[in-house]
């Protein structure tokens, strides 16, 4: 059972985030982490690894500091890494990135692919989807259950209120939601193993790719500028005892912004 | 003329409220210039044909075996091949758990930009300029495509509801021609894990009740709040990690994102984590004891109270007010 | 793992941790050091500001490219009563030319910076990992337990700070006892690097160090401190626990804190600037006579959790104790793990370094600080002395004046020319 895991390095979830006074970029503070969603598709592989024998490998397309998910991830107990650094892979949308990861992906046999549902920097949640198009493989969205048996996946999915169960053959892609597993604490001997782990790298051009397939070339979205969020207001305390203020708090919303 | 695609999501036999959002966005754009289609999957019900006709000029139904219940490979080339067929210039959907999960799969298929959980379009502008929320909704991102077709995904809640009656468009059936070796995946079964309740994304108004509560048991008094405004109750982290109340209705960052008309937060905090979920809301009102509490910096309006007696006061006065 | 041992493991990553984790990887020993807070740095409270001459020895590269804030070039010192303050202040050209003598510290940069360094030297440093135990093996010790993970090592050195329980746990100390310790709390506020400059009268990079003496403490053990950093202020009070415990009436220490930035003389230096970040410490202050057993078979003990820390009130020193006695316990440990025996008869050369070195060496000198200035009278008495001596002098009132000396000899009389004075004086010698 080969089993690949993208994970990709998003900013810590309470970074700082400023938009630049232009509007043309962000300013982020550089505190780093494990996409939360990825930590739950590493956990998932390494779970069916322990069932079903096979390796894992994490996959991540990014600069920087990225190579600190690959060691996280080997930490954790991943047998294989697979950095995607050339620069020409940045800044691409949810089609360029997507179309490296697939070929990532190609490089070797695989049965089973795990991804997050999104990544809480871009909030897209395209990647899976488009990887498994990609690869012209069925997928299963936002999955809080998952089972292999004999060349098939059965897997749960929340889908609007309701519980979806899908049966889906191998190989296939799957992106984890909250609720399929908590992630475990790398050993420390885990963590020294990963230390000293020389990570390999694709290039472009292993994986087939021309420079007009990556990052803004490769893109179909152009990011033009960046917004501050719609400000509110400061507050309005309503005074009174709580009977006072209930009441006063049901005039407002029914007369003034007749929201109810 | 530029022609436009929505794509009609059901629940039920009727149209999802987010669906129908984009309906009435498109009835708009009747009126300047784009010729409006819509398409659901499978054949659609008397109910559903009274509310989207008016909108549109035009509602395709796709009848094929394998449509009958939601796979990402069956949706998306169902739809791709719809797409190539009249070649619109934009495809528009809801950006639900389905939508989000098989537009992306549609975008490869054409070779088409994307933007998902759109907020805003700015039609006027060439090209269409759309708003997203990035970053938990810290910051918000201005996106616009390359070349058409393109498609966007929007959040509900974000765009206005204006019914007016409109020329009705045709009805059309087709049969979609799909083989059963297009879908790999089979869905075993679909179970009714919310007796039709509204999930928290879909609903206008949302109480939402943190560890102040203190016990399950109070979430009764919410549960009555939400119900008399036809709202539904949500929860922190904290109360679904005590086991008071089911992940589903969790708001945040690690729950759901919510942009209801109304949100009251009652003896919750207002961490960043939860913030990032519902900052969005049209109007936001926080009941809290500590008026330090960071909820008071994101919310309209703010009682600094206990809990248990501001809620039943304002459930009588609303009451009172409505006649109920 | 539990098989192969590791060469040395290292509980804690502030000072003491990474000299030794340093040293040992530059050695090239395998070295792993844990550190229970999220980054080194995170968990460390400093004042603080170190003086590098000792240290320039031991660890030249990095004293020499540390990310320091400023470095220091003026005293101050503030003596403080009820309602007035004589405020000295001291500075040395020789301060202002390389090399500087001191400078001004802020951990969470610091430890960081400094662990990257032990990476570059192949040390491995693992935060979020808090050591609950210790291994043993026939007597000695041979490893430690996080998280019920097991990791074996030939050498452990307990760096944990002045909290520490591996020490204690290896049964080279007993419990702490208030009586040895001192509360700290600190705050650290923003102001930028050009009004730090003009409000201080520095040129750019200069920094100053301000000691409070006197009502800061309400008659209690301890002191104030407020030092520039590069584009913020570090500012806190030190107080001795017990003394804390014993006040009547009882006091709150942040109410210590709040009274103290109120204080004009404080509140001169702060103002404008925004609170960033607070944080409470304790620090040893037992002196030699707290200094724990340094050394079992199979381990050492550095830094604050060997008590190396000399709390003179007004000013605390103790990273330079952290991070030499860092660097001579890896320097033993190497040589231990060179002839393979870590036996307590081989590593009682540790103690034997730490004497003829400046940590023991001074600690010995400053043995009775605390008893001496333990001294209420030293917070009440003289402070008062002070500022009436001075009171008398600058107030021209219109009664006729009488000779400067003579009102300087009555105030005097009434302070300090009695048989209490008499004794402080006396016992200064020990200092
Ligand atoms: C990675 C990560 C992801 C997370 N994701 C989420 C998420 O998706 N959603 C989420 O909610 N949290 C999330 N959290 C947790 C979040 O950080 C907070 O811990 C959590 O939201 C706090 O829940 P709370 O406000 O209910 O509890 P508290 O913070 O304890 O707040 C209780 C509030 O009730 C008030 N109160 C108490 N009694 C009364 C009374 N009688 N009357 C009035 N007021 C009263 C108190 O003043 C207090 O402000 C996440 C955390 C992390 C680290
Ligand atoms: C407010 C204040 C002001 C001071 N000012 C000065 C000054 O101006 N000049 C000066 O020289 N000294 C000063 N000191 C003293 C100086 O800060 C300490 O002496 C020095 O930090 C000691 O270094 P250390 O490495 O021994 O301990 P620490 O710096 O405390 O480091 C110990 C580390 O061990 C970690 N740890 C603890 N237990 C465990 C465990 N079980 N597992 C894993 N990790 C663990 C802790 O998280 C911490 O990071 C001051 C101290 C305080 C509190
Ligand atoms: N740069 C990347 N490197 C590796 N995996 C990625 C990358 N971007 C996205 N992914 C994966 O795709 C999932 C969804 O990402 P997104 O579609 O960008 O929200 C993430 O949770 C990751 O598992």
């Amino acid at each position: 059972m080969n089993i690949v895991v993208l994970a990709k390095q998003v900013p810590d979830p309470e970074a700082f985030v400023e938009i630049r006074g232009d509007g043309t970029g962000l300013e982020i503070e550089p505190k780093f982490a494990t996409n939360l969603f990825d930590e739950f598709a590493l956990e998932e592989a390494l779970r069916i690894r322990e069932k079903h024998g096979g390796k894992v490998k994490v996959v991540t397309l990014g600069g920087g500091k990225a190579t600190e998910v690959l060691r996280t991830g080997i930490a954790m107990g991943a047998d294989e890494a697979l950095l995607l650094d050339d620069p020409a892979f940045f800044d691409g949308d949810g089609y360029a990135t997507a179309l490296a990861l697939s070929r990532a992906i190609k490089k070797d046999p695989f049965d089973i692919v795990l991804c997050g549902k999104q990544a809480t920097d871009d909030d897209r949640g395209e990647i899976g989807p488009m990887v498994a198009q990609f690869l012209n493989l069925p997928h299963v969205g936002g999955i809080t259950k998952l089972e292999i048996a004999d060349g098939k996946a059965t897997a749960e999915s929340p889908v609007e209120g309701n519980k979806a169960v899908v049966e889906v053959p191998l190989p296939a892609v799957f992106t984890t939601a909250k609720g399929l597993n908590e992630a475990r604490v790398p050993l420390i001997t885990g963590v020294m193993k990963a230390m000293k782990m020389q990570i390999p790298k694709a290039t472009p051009s292993e994986l087939g790719l021309s420079q007009e397939e990556l990052g803004k070339a490769g893109s179909k979205v152009r990011i033009e500028r960046y917004l501050p969020p719609k400000k509110r207001a400061g507050v309005r305390l309503i005074t009174g005892d709580a009977a006072e203020a209930a009441a006063e708090a049901v005039r407002i919303l029914v007369d003034e912004t007749r929201v109810i | 003329m530029e022609r436009l695609l929505i794509f009609v999501e059901t629940k039920g036999d009727r149209p999802r409220k987010v669906s129908m959002e984009l309906l009435s966005e498109g009835q708009k754009l009747r009126t300047q210039g784009y010729a409006v289609e819509a398409l659901v999957m499978g054949k659609a019900s008397e109910a559903l044909k009274q509310e989207v006709l008016p909108c549109v000029d035009r509602l395709v139904s796709l009848t094929d075996a394998v449509l009958q219940s939601y796979t990402a490979e069956g949706y998306a080339l169902a739809l791709a091949n719809h797409v190539r067929s009249i070649n619109p210039k934009l495809i528009l959907a809801g950006a639900t758990q389905i939508g989000r999960d098989f537009l992306p799969r549609v975008a490869v298929m054409l070779g088409a930009g994307i933007a998902s959980d759109a907020t805003e379009i700015r039609w006027k502008e060439d090209p269409v300029k759309i708003i997203r929320p990035v970053h938990g909704g810290r910051a918000l991102s201005q996106v616009s495509f390359l070349n058409y077709p393109a498609i966007i995904t929007t959040r509900p809640n974000s765009f206005p509801l204006e019914a007016q009656a409109g020329t009705p468009g045709e009805y059309v059936e087709k049969d979609a021609a799909m083989s059963v070796e297009d879908v790999k995946a089979k869905v075993v079964k679909v179970e009714e894990v919310t007796k039709g309740k509204v999930d928290v994304t879909e609903a206008d108004v949302i109480v939402t009740g943190g560890r102040g509560m203190k016990g399950p048991e109070n979430f009764v008094m919410l549960e009555e709040l939400a119900a008399l405004l036809g709202g539904v109750v949500g929860a922190t982290r904290s109360v679904v990690d005590a086991k008071w109340r089911d992940q589903q209705d969790q708001v945040g960052k690690s729950g759901k994102t919510v942009s209801p008309k109304l949100y009251i937060a009652v003896g919750l905090s207002g961490a960043i984590h939860h913030i990032m979920g519902m900052d969005t809301s049209k109007v936001i009102v926080a009941i809290n004891k500590d008026e330090k509490a960071n909820i008071f910096n994101y919310a309209d309006y703010g009682i600094v109270g206990d809990l248990f007696e501001v809620v039943p006061a304002m459930t009588q006065d609303i009451k009172k007010r409505l006649g109920k | 793992m539990a098989d192969e041992k590791l060469d040395a493991v290292i509980v804690g990553g502030g000072l003491a941790g990474l000299a030794a984790a340093y040293r040992l990887a530059e050695a090239g020993k395998q070295v792993l050091l844990l550190e229970r807070g999220d980054t080194p740095g995170s968990k460390n409270v400093t004042g603080g500001r170190i003086y590098v001459e000792p240290l320039r020895a031991l660890l030249p590269s990095i004293v020499d490219d540390a990310p320091f804030e400023r470095h220091v070039v003026k005293e101050m010192i503030t003596v403080l009563d009820e309602e007035s303050s004589v405020h000295l202040e001291y500075s040395q050209d020789a301060w202002r030319k390389q090399p500087h003598m001191s400078y001004t510290v802020l951990r969470a940069r610091f430890d960081q910076w400094f662990s990257e360094k032990v990476a570059e030297k192949g040390g491995f440093v693992i935060p979020n990992r808090r050591v609950d135990d210790l291994l043993w093996e026939d007597g000695r010790v041979a490893g430690v337990k996080a998280a019920g993970e097991e990791i074996g090592a030939h050498i452990v050195i307990a760096a944990d700070g002045a909290l520490s329980f591996v020490a204690e746990k290896a049964g080279l100390r007993e419990p702490l006892k208030p009586v040895n310790y001192a509360l700290a709390i600190k705050e650290v506020h923003k102001l930028d690097e050009k009004s730090i400059e003009e409000r201080f009268g520095l040129d750019a990079g200069e920094g100053a160090a301000n000691l409070f003496v006197g009502a800061v403490t309400k008659g209690m053990f301890g002191g104030g401190f407020l030092y520039t950093n590069r584009d913020t202020l570090s500012l806190g009070i030190v107080v001795g626990i017990d003394a804390l415990m014993r006040k009547r009436p009882q006091i709150e220490a942040y109410r210590l804190m709040d009274d103290f930035k109120a204080r004009p003389d404080v509140a001169r230096w702060i103002r404008g600037g925004e609170l960033k970040e607070y944080a409470a410490h304790i620090i040893s202050e037992a002196g030699i006579s707290g200094i724990s057993r340094l050394y079992t078979a199979g381990m050492l003990v550095a830094g604050d959790a060997a008590g190396f820390a000399l709390n003179m009130g007004i000013t605390v020193r103790g990273m330079e104790f952290a991070i030499a006695s860092g660097v001579i316990a890896a320097d033993v440990a190497v040589e231990a793990l060179n002839k393979g025996d870590v036996s307590k008869e081989f590593l009682a050369e540790y103690e034997r370094r730490l004497r003829a070195s400046f940590v023991l060496r001074d600690m010995e000198t400053f043995r009775h600080s605390k008893e001496v200035l333990e001294n209420p009278r030293l917070f009440t008495v003289y402070p008062k002395f002070l500022s009436s001596l001075f009171k008398v002098l600058f107030t021209v009132s219109g009664t006729p004046r009488k000779g400067l000396y003579k009102s300087a000899r009555a105030v005097a009389k009434e302070y300090i020319l009695n048989w209490e004075g008499m004794k402080d004086f006396w016992s200064l010698r020990k200092l």
